[in-house]
């Protein structure tokens, strides 16, 4: 029982790390076009500053779930996505000293430079994330627990669509965000954006699906292929529903955009279980939950102190959003 | 094979080590953070709010550079050492899982909420986030050790089907080697803390910035509390030996009859080899201890000097406050290799080989690239903060991006064209040349 809590925890740490950072990442990507003048971007930065740290955290979150939670997993997986996974550290790294250093250096071109570098470390994140994802989905060639480092695995087709997918969502989500959170110019922009990025992101994800379906050695990952189908259709429905909704329905359009950003943690749960990896070896091969958890003793002592806190960690979160819920202009503090 | 554990273990050391760098001063930061911006809370008094300001900008900084490598040791585990996770993984992880969700998730909101929070909330609320924001830094230093004090002293498990479980949560908890180190983990990270502001206090008063009532009281705060931690650390650290000598003879070197027995039995169960650690491990032992000696000197001068306000006019002890700051850093590395590197060739004392605990199957190109990449990252990153403290801890209190009121200009603009009023926050231009350089 307390595997299954647990792989839920999991889920929900990374569900909340891709709607909140997406937001963070979509923002680096898409806001030096949003912006054209100095307050504008000055308005861009204060519409995220405030959750930057906020949202990051959910993937520490994550990672120290993983490690305590399924060390099966960490020993596996992110081992095997080696070159992945040390691009996106990286990429977090530079994202992280460039978001610190964009207003404290001095001068215009200084600033540029910066933001040059934290759409570059975003872009790359995204696409990672993405990467991630589209590998996981499908059946892998893990064995003995073990998933060996193989450049085929990482560059297939579904992958790499499916990394263009994450950068065209995120991108997206960090619209529609914009769009509720901004005023003027800079929200009329994100809302126009978002509308002409819906096709695009729609289109994408159902290419990375149709191809995905094509594809023997993916298509045999899916395990329960019904209900991954219809979450699939309800992410698909809200990427398409956000950008209309952001006038009439202002912040739930962000919960709708917010959906899609965090569903590609639900379809590989759904996919999947009660396995948390499928490997293309044969059945025998497959890691299921319980495999990949915990020793029961372990989950069942630690789990519950963390559903004891986490109901005053997401207090924590909301009253993050509930401080910073007015609009953002370019006088909103921008720290970074 | 024996080359890929080399990388993984010199990746470990460098970005731990970063890491800590990064850390001490976090932890040393936000203990006297909490006493100026509790002042202000009680006082209400302009000088406290410009104080916090002005330290809790140069800890920010340094706050936010330190999460990067913190991430980049989080993930390592599953990289390079899951050999590790997959032997021990049911009973280390579990403190490591707390932590992130009860230290660093927490402490991240509340830091967010503090940073964003100047000018907006009320001064209770703001203070009680820092409270919150520290307490939760002492947790993570708690959990992080009770992770690393298995390592180092395994308690509360059992070995079954090739695994460990966990049998005794409580005594997981409660490892005296774990209690010990953070004891004397916190107490170096407030010296730490002190000899920061100390340094940067002793700067602009040499240098006449003129800034000395401002300076003088940061330095009236942190200099006399610097030989009362000095002095705590050493104590802390001498109960932290009486335990290490117990658990981890062979940190200790040959001699004694302890690591002797203790050898004979690794050799009984894992067959012969060498059980000791490099010998440098010890030299390190003493690398900690020594400064710690200079510390207490330059400390207790300076504190005798500062009647009357002897210091401000004593050129040489300014410049040698300054310089110190070298010393709790040399103190921190030493004493981390002093504990790491002494545990060796274990990565579980007498569990778990440290050559077992790498993740099988590695290849060196990849371990050699992971190593470039982190490495080159981590110190990009020390060099980052290191440059933007020093150009935060120049501009003096006038210059704090932090807790800016929206209008308000601060000394990097001085210089500037004039602006529209109401103008916030402008894209600084280089600092003004009046002010002088490191
Ligand atoms: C400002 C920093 C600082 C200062 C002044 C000292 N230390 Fe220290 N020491 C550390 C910073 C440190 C540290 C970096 O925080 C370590 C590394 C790991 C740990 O537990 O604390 C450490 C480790 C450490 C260990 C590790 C033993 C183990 O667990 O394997 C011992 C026995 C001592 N210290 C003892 C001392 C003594 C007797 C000191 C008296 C002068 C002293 N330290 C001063
Ligand atoms: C929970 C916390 C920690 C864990 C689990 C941990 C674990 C490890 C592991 C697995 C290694 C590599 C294998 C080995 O050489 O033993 C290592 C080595 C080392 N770690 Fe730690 N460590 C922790 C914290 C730190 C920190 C914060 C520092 C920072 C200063 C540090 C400094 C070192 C050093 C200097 C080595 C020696 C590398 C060598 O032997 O060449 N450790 N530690
Ligand atoms: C195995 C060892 C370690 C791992 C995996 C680790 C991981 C991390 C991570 C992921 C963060 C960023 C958290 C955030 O997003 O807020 C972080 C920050 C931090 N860590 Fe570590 N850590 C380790 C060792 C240590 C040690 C030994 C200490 C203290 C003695 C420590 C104290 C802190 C503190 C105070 C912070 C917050 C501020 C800062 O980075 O400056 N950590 N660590």
């Amino acid at each position: 029982m307390w595997h299954n809590i647990w792989y839920a925890l999991l889920g929900l740490f990374l569900a909340g790390y891709l709607a909140l950072d997406g937001i963070t990442l979509g923002t680096g990507i898409i806001g030096g076009r949003l912006a054209r003048d100095d307050a504008e971007r000055r308005t861009v930065a204060a519409a995220t500053g405030p959750f930057f740290l906020g949202n990051e955290v959910w993937l520490v979150a994550a990672a120290g779930i993983t490690l305590g939670g399924f060390p099966g997993l960490e020993s596996g997986v992110i081992s095997g996505v080696y070159p992945v996974i040390v691009c996106a550290v990286a990429a977090l790294l530079v994202r992280e000293a460039a978001t610190q250093f964009r207003r404290r250096g001095s001068g215009e071109r200084s600033l540029r430079r910066w933001d040059a570098l934290v759409r570059f470390a975003c872009l790359t994140l995204a696409l990672m994330w993405g990467l991630l994802g589209g590998v996981l989905i499908g059946a892998i060639p893990v064995k003995d627990g073990h998933l060996p480092i193989d450049a085929a695995v990482l560059l297939q087709p579904v992958a790499i669509l499916s990394a263009l997918t994450a950068v065209a969502v995120f991108a997206l989500h960090a619209a529609v965000f914009l769009a509720v959170r901004t005023e003027g110019s800079v929200a009329g922009r994100a809302a126009g954006l978002a509308r002409r990025l819906a096709p695009a992101a729609a289109g994408l994800a159902v290419l990375t699906a149709l191809v995905a379906v094509a594809d023997g050695t993916v298509r045999d990952g899916l395990l329960n292929p019904l209900p991954t189908a219809l979450l699939f259709l309800a992410a698909l429905a809200a990427l398409l529903l956000a950008p209309r909704i952001i006038a009439s329905a202002g912040w739930k359009a962000l919960l709708v955009s917010g959906f899609a950003a965090l569903s590609p943690v639900l379809l590989l749960g759904a996919a999947h279980f009660p396995q948390a990896l499928v490997s293309s070896a044969g059945a025998g091969e497959d890691v299921s939950v319980a495999e990949a958890a915990a020793d029961p003793s372990t989950l069942a002592v630690v789990g519950p102190v963390v559903l004891l806190v986490l109901p005053v960690l997401l207090a924590f979160q909301a009253m993050q959003w509930w401080a910073h819920r007015a609009k953002a202009d370019d006088r909103s503090p921008a720290y970074f | 094979m024996d080359d890929v554990l080399v990388l993984a273990r010199l990746q470990f050391a460098i970005t731990a080590i970063a890491h800590y760098l990064f850390v001490a001063l976090t932890l040393g930061l936000v203990t006297y953070l909490v006493v100026m911006q509790t002042r202000w809370a009680v006082t209400g008094k302009e000088t406290h709010r410009r104080q916090t300001r002005f330290w809790g900008q140069l800890y920010v900084i340094n706050y936010a550079m330190g999460i990067g490598t913190g991430i980049v040791m989080e993930f390592q585990f599953g990289l390079t050492w899951s050999g590790l996770t997959h032997f021990v993984g049911n009973v280390f992880g579990a403190p490591l899982a707390i932590e992130t969700l009860v230290a660093f998730f927490a402490e991240s909101t509340l830091l967010g909420l503090w940073i964003f929070g100047w000018n907006r909330m009320g001064r209770t609320l703001h203070t009680v986030l820092l409270w919150l924001v520290a307490l939760t830094a002492y947790a993570s230093v708690f959990f992080v050790l009770t992770a690393n004090g298995f390592l180092n002293h395994p308690v509360g498990y059992e070995t079954k089907d090739g695994t460990v479980r966990l049998t005794d949560f409580t005594a997981l908890l409660t490892n005296p080697n774990a209690l010990s180190a953070s004891a004397h983990i916190l107490a170096a990270a407030v010296v730490t803390g002190s000899f920061f502001i100390i340094a940067v206090s002793a700067w602009h008063l040499r240098r006449r910035t003129g800034h000395d009532e401002f300076f003088w009281s940061s330095m009236k705060l942190a200099l006399p509390l610097a030989p009362v931690f000095i002095l705590a650390t050493a104590a802390l650290g001498g109960w932290q030996i009486g335990h290490s000598v117990r658990q981890t003879p062979t940190k200790y070197g040959e001699r004694s009859d302890r690591a002797q027995a203790l050898v004979e039995t690794f050799t009984e169960k894992f067959g012969p080899g060498n059980y000791f650690p490099p010998g440098f491990s010890q030299t390190a032992e003493f690398v900690m201890i020594i400064p710690a000696l200079f510390m207490m000197l330059i400390a207790v001068i300076g504190g005798l000097f500062m009647i009357k306000r002897n210091l401000i006019r004593r050129k040489a002890l300014l410049w040698l406050l300054t310089a110190a700051l070298v010393l709790p850093y040399v103190s921190n590395v030493s004493g981390w290799i002093f504990r790491e590197v002494g545990r060796q060739p274990w990565a579980v004392y007498g569990v778990l080989k440290t050559e077992d605990a790498v993740t099988p199957g590695l290849g060196f190109g990849t371990v050699l690239t992971s190593l470039l990449v982190f490495g080159t990252l981590v110190v990009g990153l020390l060099i980052v903060d290191w440059a933007l403290l020093l150009r935060f801890a120049r501009r003096g209190p006038d210059g704090s991006h932090l807790g800016r009121a929206p209008g308000e200009k601060s000394e990097d603009t001085r210089a500037d064209l004039p602006r529209q009023a109401g103008d916030p926050a402008p894209a600084a231009s280089s600092p003004p040349p009046s002010v002088p350089t490191f």
